[in-house]
C-alpha cells in the first residue's frame, strides 16, 4: 500500500517534470497562455478590489460575457460524451484510444466553467456559504453546482484511472471504470440539461422560457465540443508521434454534422414561433436579429453567427469537406458561430429590454474581456498539460519503470523519426 | 560546452525563468493591496446565515456591523434586528390614476434606506405610458419634463412586489432571499454571494446589484437601521425594496407613502377588515402587473373611478 | 492522406542546443508582464456616474397647502394671530358677494357655495359651522366636507382616498389622515389640488447617463396598433382631452382613472 502511494506520488511528479519539457513550439505557446492567463489574473484582481462596476454589466443586462463563455463551455464539456458513446455503446474501435482527449477536454472545460462561475460571483469570498445552506432541490444554480462537480470528478477519474493504468502497464479494471463511463454519458446529458433549466426556468424572461432551449443546447453543444476535439486531434497528429486515424477524424465529422443540422433546426424552430406569432415576447428577439428603437449592437454578432454555421454546415454536408482542411475550416467557423449564438446570442438578449421595457445595451469592457481571456488562456494550458502527459503516457514511452527521460535528448516534443512513430521507445 | 557548464547554464535558466514567473505573478495580483481588509474579518466570515443566528449570535453581529457603520460614516446608527408582527400580512395599493410621476417616492426611498448615491442605486422606477395603455414595453423611464404630470401620460411606480410566490427566492443557490412571515421579502446582506440570478429572475426588475462599493455622503446616513432592511451594504451583494421594514414593522408607514405628495399610495395589513388596502382590494378595480407569470404579488395597483361619479353625484 | 502527416525535416539542431535557445526568452518574458503589471496602464476603470442631487426639503413629508392649525392662525404685519384675536373687536359680516375688503387672497369659487358663512362660523371665528348648525374645530374640517362630498367622504373614512401618515394600523394612536382641506383649498376646489410639479431627477445608474431611445417615437414605422392610431388622431384634431377618450376603450386591459382633483 506504501509502496503503492509512494508510485503514484512519483507518477505526479513525473507528470509535473514533463509538463515543462518540449521544443520552442510548446514553450512558446506555454508561455503566451500563461502570459495571457497572468493579464486575466491581474484584470480579476483589478475587479476583487473595485467590484464588478469594471465590467460592462448594469442592473439591466445583469450578466455578461462570463455567463456567456460559461454557457458555451458546459456545452464543451458535455461533448466528451459524443466520443463515450461510439465507444462504449457501439464499440467502435477507431475512437478507442482518442476517448480520453474528449474526457481531458471535458476536465479543462469544467475548469473554466467554475472559473468564470466565480469570476461572475459578486462575493467569492463568501463561496462556503454554498456548502452551510444549500437551496437544494429548489434552485437550479445549486444542480448545477453539483452536476458540474460531479461529472468534472467522474471524468477525472475516468481519464485518471486509464492513464495511471496506462503507466503501471497494467490493464485497466472494468469494474473501476465502465460504470463510470456509463454514469458518465447521462452526467452529460444533464450538465447541458441542467444549464438550460438554469435559463428556461425563468417565467420573466420569456426570451428564454422556452422548452427548446434544452434540446438546442445539447445539440450546438455535440456539434461544437466534437468539432473542437476534430481541431485537438489534428494538432497532435501534426505534432506529435501519437497515431489519429482519418477515420476517427471522419467519425466525428459526422457527429458534428448531424448535431449541427440538428441545432440548425431548433433555430429555425424557435425563430419561425417567435416571429410567426409576433407576440409581445418577440422584443427580445427582435432586438436580437433586427435591432430595436435603433439599438443594435448585436446585429452583426447574431448575423455572423448565422452566416458562420450556415457555411459550415454546407461544407460538412458537400462531398469536398472529405479533404481534411475543409473539415478544419468548417470547425472553426461551427465554433466561433455557436460561441456566438449561445454566448452573445442567447444570454445578453433576454436582458434586452429589461422587464420593465428598458432598453440599455451591453458593451463587454476591456477589464471583463481580459478575465475572459484570462480564464481560456487557464483552460487551454490545462489541456496542453494534459494533452502533454497523456501521448507519452499512452504510447507507452512514459511509464513506471521506463523513466521517460527529462535529458535534452528525448526533450523536444516531436521526435520526427518515422521509426519511432511505429515502434514506441522501449530500450 | 562541458556537461557541466551546460547544466550550469540550463539551472540558471531555468531560474531566471522561475524568478520571472514569480515576478509576474506578484506583479499580477498587486492591486489586491487596495483590497479592504475589513471586508474578510474573522468575525464576519463565521457569522451564521439569518435564521441560524442565536439572540446572542445576533447582538455579536449587530453590534459588529453598528461598528464597521461607525467606521466608515462615523455616525453610530440605531441598528436593530426587528421581527415580522404576529398576525400581519402587509399588501401595498397603488392608484394609478392618481400618480403624477414627481419621482418624490424614489428619491424618498434613497434617503430613506442608505442606498448608494453614486453609482446611483434606485429601487423604486417610474415609468411614464402612453394614458390608456399599461405597457412597459412602450414606458420612458427618463422622462425630463418641466413639470408633471406630462398631458396625455399616466404614470406607473414599479418597486419589489413582495411576490407571495417569488422567484427570487426559488433561484437563489444559498437562500440569502427568503419570504418573512408578514410576506416582505427581504435579503441578507451578509449571506448574498453576488450571483444575480435573482436578478436575472425578477419580472418586475425590483433588486439591484451593488456593482461599486456604495458611497453615501456621511452626513446623509439614515442612522434608523435593521439587520434585514437599510443598513448600509458592501459591494457584491444585492438589494431591493423591503416595504421599509425597520418602519413598518414597527407601526409606521414606509418612507414612500409618507412622501407621496397625491396620496396615490396605500399601505397595511391584508389581514385586518380596517385597515386601507383592505377596503380597496374589496372595492375596487384592481391591476396586477405582469399577472400571467404567477408571481402573486403583493403590490396592486388601482384604479379610483368612483371618485369622479360621486363628485357630480353630490355636493351640488 | 500521407500528406497530412509531416515530413520530418532533415537538418535539425540537436535537442540539446535547440533547447538552450528557445527558453532563454522566458524569464525575460515574464520579467516584462510583471512591469507591465505595475507600471502599464489601468483598464479597470469605473464609470462614476454624476451625482443626482436631492435636497431634503424637495422630499417634504408634509401636506401639499400645510397644517391646519387648532385654532388656525393667520400671519399678518409679522405676527401669527387667531381669527378671533382680530374678529373678537371686528364684527364685521362677511359680505354675501364674493368680493372681499379683508383676506382679499381668498377667492370663493366653490360650485354652489356663495358666502363664507356657508362654512364659518360667523360668531366663533375659530370654528366651522355645519348646515345642521353643528360646531366643529378646523382640525375635524373633513367632517364638514363630507356633508356634501358623501362617497369621497366615505372613501376618505377608510382610507380609500386622501392620505395617512404615521401608522398603517387603523387602531394605531399615531396614524393620522390628512384633512381634505389640508390638499384641496376649500376655496377654489376647482382649481386642480395638485399644481404640476417639477418632477425629481430621473435615474442615473450604472453606465446610463440620458434618455436612451424614445421607445414611442418612430413614426415613420406604419402604425397598426389602433390604440396608438386613436392616441395619435386626438393629438392632431382635438387635443389632449378627446386623446384621451379615445385611449379609453381597450378591450380586456383596465385603463387609469381620470385622476381628478389635480
Amino acid at each position: 500500500m506504501k509502496q503503492e502511494a509512494r508510485e503514484y506520488l512519483r507518477f505526479l511528479w513525473r507528470c509535473f517534470r514533463i509538463s515543462f519539457v518540449g521544443d520552442w513550439r510548446y514553450y512558446s505557446w506555454m508561455l503566451l497562455l500563461t502570459g495571457v492567463a497572468l493579464l486575466g489574473l491581474n484584470a480579476y484582481c483589478h475587479q476583487l478590489v473595485d467590484g464588478l462596476a469594471v465590467t460592462g454589466m448594469t442592473d439591466q443586462v445583469s450578466w455578461g460575457l462570463y455567463i456567456a463563455n460559461f454557457t458555451f463551455l458546459v456545452g464543451m464539456a458535455a461533448a466528451a460524451v459524443m466520443l463515450v458513446i461510439p465507444v462504449y455503446i457501439y464499440k467502435n474501435e477507431e475512437l478507442h484510444d482518442l476517448v480520453v482527449f474528449g474526457e481531458l477536454l471535458a476536465v479543462a472545460a469544467i475548469f473554466m466553467c467554475l472559473a468564470f462561475v466565480t469570476v461572475d460571483l459578486g462575493r467569492p469570498d463568501r463561496f462556503v456559504h454554498l456548502l452551510l445552506r444549500f437551496n437544494w432541490p429548489i434552485s437550479m444554480l445549486t444542480w448545477d453546482v453539483i452536476v458540474l462537480n460531479g461529472y468534472l470528478l467522474l471524468n477525472m477519474h475516468i481519464c485518471g484511472y486509464l492513464i495511471y493504468c496506462a503507466y503501471r502497464k497494467r490493464k485497466p479494471s472494468r469494474i473501476f471504470y465502465i460504470p463510470f463511463v456509463f454514469i458518465a454519458i447521462f452526467w452529460a446529458v444533464s450538465i447541458h440539461t441542467v444549464t438550460a433549466f438554469l435559463y428556461s426556468g425563468l417565467g420573466g424572461r420569456p426570451f428564454w422560457n422556452s422548452a427548446v432551449i434544452a434540446p438546442r443546447f445539447l445539440a450546438s453543444a455535440f456539434a461544437a465540443g466534437p468539432a473542437f476535439i476534430i481541431l485537438t486531434l489534428q494538432i497532435i497528429r501534426r505534432y506529435t508521434f501519437y497515431k489519429v486515424t482519418d477515420e476517427a477524424l471522419k467519425l466525428l465529422k459526422g457527429i458534428v454534422t448531424v448535431a449541427m443540422a440538428i441545432n440548425m433546426f431548433l433555430l429555425v424552430c424557435e425563430v419561425f414561433t417567435e416571429f410567426y406569432t409576433q407576440s409581445s415576447h418577440v422584443v427580445s428577439a427582435q432586438y436580437l436579429f433586427f435591432g430595436l428603437h435603433g439599438h443594435s449592437a448585436l446585429v452583426p454578432w447574431i448575423w455572423t453567427a448565422v452566416v458562420l454555421n450556415t457555411v459550415a454546415l454546407v461544407i460538412l454536408l458537400l462531398p469536398f469537406s472529405r479533404s481534411l482542411p475543409f473539415i478544419n475550416l468548417a470547425c472553426i467557423m461551427l465554433i466561433v458561430g455557436i460561441w456566438i449564438e449561445k454566448g452573445m446570442g442567447l444570454i445578453i438578449p433576454a436582458f434586452i429590454p429589461s422587464p420593465l421595457g428598458e432598453l440599455v445595451e451591453y458593451h463587454p469592457t476591456i477589464n471583463e474581456t481580459l478575465v475572459c481571456l484570462g480564464i481560456w488562456a487557464f483552460g487551454l494550458l490545462c489541456y496542453t498539460i494534459f494533452v502533454r502527459i497523456t501521448i507519452p503516457v499512452l504510447s507507452g514511452r512514459l511509464t513506471y519503470d521506463h523513466r521517460y527521460r527529462m535529458e535534452p535528448d528525448s526533450a523536444g516534443l516531436p521526435p520526427r523519426d518515422p521509426a519511432s512513430d511505429s515502434s514506441p521507445a522501449h530500450p | 560546452m562541458s556537461a557541466s557548464e551546460m547544466n550550469r547554464r540550463s539551472f540558471l535558466r531555468g531560474g531566471v525563468g522561475a524568478a520571472g514567473g514569480l515576478a509576474a505573478f506578484a506583479a499580477a495580483v498587486s492591486p489586491l493591496k487596495d483590497y479592504d481588509p475589513s471586508e474578510l474579518s474573522i468575525g464576519k466570515f463565521l457569522q451564521k446565515h439569518y435564521k441560524e443566528m442565536t439572540k446572542e449570535e445576533m447582538e455579536a453581529a449587530l453590534k459588529r456591523i453598528a461598528d464597521d457603520v461607525e467606521r466608515r460614516f462615523e455616525v453610530r446608527p440605531h441598528l436593530r434586528d426587528v421581527k415580522p408582527m404576529d398576525g400581519v400580512e402587509f399588501a401595498y395599493a397603488l392608484d394609478i390614476g392618481r400618480c403624477i410621476g414627481c419621482r418624490k417616492c424614489v428619491h424618498a426611498c434613497v434617503v430613506e434606506n442608505n442606498q448608494s448615491r453614486s453609482p446611483e442605486i434606485q429601487y423604486i422606477r417610474v415609468l411614464e405610458m402612453p394614458k390608456g395603455a399599461i405597457d412597459v414595453e412602450k414606458s420612458n423611464h427618463y422622462y425630463d419634463h418641466e413639470k408633471v404630470p406630462a398631458p396625455d401620460k399616466s404614470y406607473m411606480p414599479v418597486q419589489c412586489h413582495q411576490c407571495a410566490n417569488p422567484p427570487c427566492c426559488k433561484v437563489c443557490p444559498v437562500e440569502a432571499t427568503w419570504k418573512e412571515p408578514d410576506g416582505i421579502v427581504v435579503i441578507d446582506y451578509d449571506w448574498c454571494i453576488g450571483c444575480r440570478y435573482c436578478e436575472a429572475a425578477c419580472p418586475y426588475w425590483a433588486r439591484r446589484f451593488n456593482f461599486a462599493e456604495p458611497g453615501i455622503p456621511k452626513d446623509e446616513i439614515n442612522p434608523d437601521m435593521a439587520y434585514l432592511s437599510n443598513r448600509p451594504r458592501h459591494k457584491g451583494v444585492m438589494e431591493k425594496c423591503h416595504f421599509c421594514l425597520h418602519r413598518t414593522r414597527e407601526g409606521r408607514m414606509p418612507a414612500c407613502l409618507e412622501v407621496c405628495p397625491v396620496g396615490a399610495r396605500k399601505f397595511g395589513n391584508v389581514l385586518d377588515p380596517d385597515s386601507e388596502v383592505h377596503h380597496i382590494l374589496k372595492t375596487k378595480r384592481i391591476f396586477i402587473l405582469k399577472k400571467d407569470v404567477g408571481t402573486l404579488p403583493r403590490f396592486f395597483y388601482y384604479f379610483d373611478d368612483g371618485y369622479g361619479d360621486s363628485r357630480k353625484g353630490t355636493g351640488r | 492522406m500521407s500528406s497530412l502527416n509531416p515530413s520530418p525535416r532533415t537538418t535539425r539542431p540537436s535537442p540539446a542546443v535547440a533547447r538552450g535557445r528557445f527558453t532563454w526568452f522566458l524569464g525575460p518574458g515574464f520579467f516584462l508582464l510583471a512591469a507591465w503589471f505595475l507600471f502599464g496602464p489601468d483598464l479597470a476603470q469605473v464609470p462614476i456616474p454624476e451625482r443626482l442631487e436631492v435636497t431634503s426639503n424637495r422630499i417634504s413629508i408634509k401636506p401639499l397647502r400645510g397644517i391646519v392649525g387648532e385654532p388656525p392662525t393667520i400671519e399678518i404685519g409679522g405676527y401669527r394671530k387667531t381669527c378671533m384675536e382680530c374678529h373678537r373687536i371686528f364684527l364685521s359680516d362677511p359680505p354675501k358677494t364674493h368680493d372681499l375688503k379683508q383676506h382679499t387672497h381668498i377667492r370663493l369659487d366653490h360650485g354652489p357655495l356663495e358666502s363664507c358663512v356657508d362654512c364659518h362660523d360667523l360668531k366663533d371665528r375659530d370654528r366651522l359651522l355645519t348646515k345642521e348648525k353643528e360646531k366643529i374645530p378646523f382640525t375635524r374640517s373633513s367632517y364638514l366636507c363630507a356633508k356634501c362630498h358623501e362617497r369621497i367622504g366615505e372613501d376618505w373614512k377608510v382610507g380609500a382616498h386622501g392620505k395617512t401618515q404615521k401608522a398603517w394600523d387603523p387602531k394605531d394612536p399615531r396614524m393620522r389622515r390628512f384633512e381634505c382641506a389640508e390638499c384641496h383649498n376649500p376655496h377654489r376646489p376647482v382649481e386642480p389640488a395638485m399644481q404640476p410639479f417639477i418632477p425629481l431627477p430621473g435615474p442615473n445608474t450604472l453606465r446610463m447617463t440620458k434618455p436612451h431611445g424614445t421607445p414611442e417615437g418612430n413614426h415613420e414605422v406604419e402604425i397598426l396598433d389602433p390604440l396608438e392610431k386613436a392616441l395619435l388622431i386626438g393629438e392632431e384634431k382635438a387635443g389632449h382631452g378627446a386623446a384621451h377618450d379615445a385611449g379609453k376603450p381597450r378591450e380586456g386591459e383596465p385603463h387609469p382613472g381620470k385622476g381628478e382633483g389635480r
